[in-house]
């Protein structure tokens, strides 16, 4: 089942399509993955809005929400600018950031919490997707 | 947006953020009213997340702001933390940093017993 959202990018829309996206996933996730993905999605739309948009605020940033047997992914598409390739390589685990740092925490609190990342920036606008599976792998 | 209340005969400050979702949204206004408190002299204070559901990384960034601002003056504790939020502070590492107690009682008490 796919859904499809579209989100200005201002930070008063971010907790309502956070919870949006968290009432559809409620029944396809177990308490403790779907916590993980609405860490790892609000952290996600925050930076899309926070740091891919800045160049033009009006465009509209598409987030994909796709269920299936074995997965749940999220598809966030902004119209920023091109986020540096190695966003997601060599990312450090959240208790690594230093403590006292007020920021530097999204990236890697996605990394850890979806279970994979596809990340493509691009000229008009960057993709990230995640997927959460529904089920540990036997 | 927050909601403060004081201990009887201390001088402990126990904040509210009145919300239950503090994120990017609305981390840096909560961050701004505490800085607000702390540069009115109030140096103990309990953070009282009990309603709160859900917190991000900028929530955190917030509370470490708070922490920073007050600096040696006094002492910030946490109380409340359950679920999502209970989550995002063990996998920071942010349990650590904060001393985190069930309730605002506790947390109180625990602040009274160290003035």
């Amino acid at each position: 089942m796919e859904h499809i959202i579209l989100m200005q990018a201002d930070l008063d829309r971010l907790n309502g399509v956070l919870a949006e996206l968290t009432s559809l996933v409620a029944d396809a996730l177990s308490d403790e993955k779907r916590i993980s993905f609405e860490i790892a999605v609000m952290e996600a739309l925050a930076n899309a809005v926070q740091h891919a948009n800045t160049p033009d605020p009006a465009k509209d940033i598409r987030v994909t929400l796709n269920i299936s047997p074995p997965q749940v992914s999220v598809q966030i598409v902004d119209a920023g600018n091109r986020a540096p390739d190695d966003l997601f390589k060599n990312v450090p685990a959240p208790h690594e950031v230093n403590q006292m740092s007020e920021s530097g925490r999204g990236v890697p609190l996605i990394h850890m919490l979806a279970d994979k990342i596809s990340f493509t920036p691009g000229d008009g606008g960057n993709s990230l997707e995640m997927i959460f599976n529904r089920s540990v792998p036997s | 947006m927050i909601k403060i209340k004081h201990v009887a005969d201390s001088q402990i400050c126990v904040i509210d953020p009145i919300t239950d979702r503090l994120t990017a949204a609305n981390a840096t206004s909560f961050k701004d009213e505490v800085w607000q408190l702390i540069d009115k002299g109030e140096y103990r204070l309990v953070i009282d997340l009990t309603g709160v559901a859900f917190v991000d990384s900028s929530a955190i960034g917030a509370l470490v702001g708070i922490l920073k601002r007050l600096g040696n003056r006094g002492e910030i504790v946490v109380c409340g933390l359950s679920g999502s939020v209970d989550k995002m502070f063990r996998i920071t590492r942010m349990d650590r940093v904060f001393p985190t107690y069930p309730n605002s009682a506790e947390a109180a008490a625990a602040l009274s017993e160290r003035l």
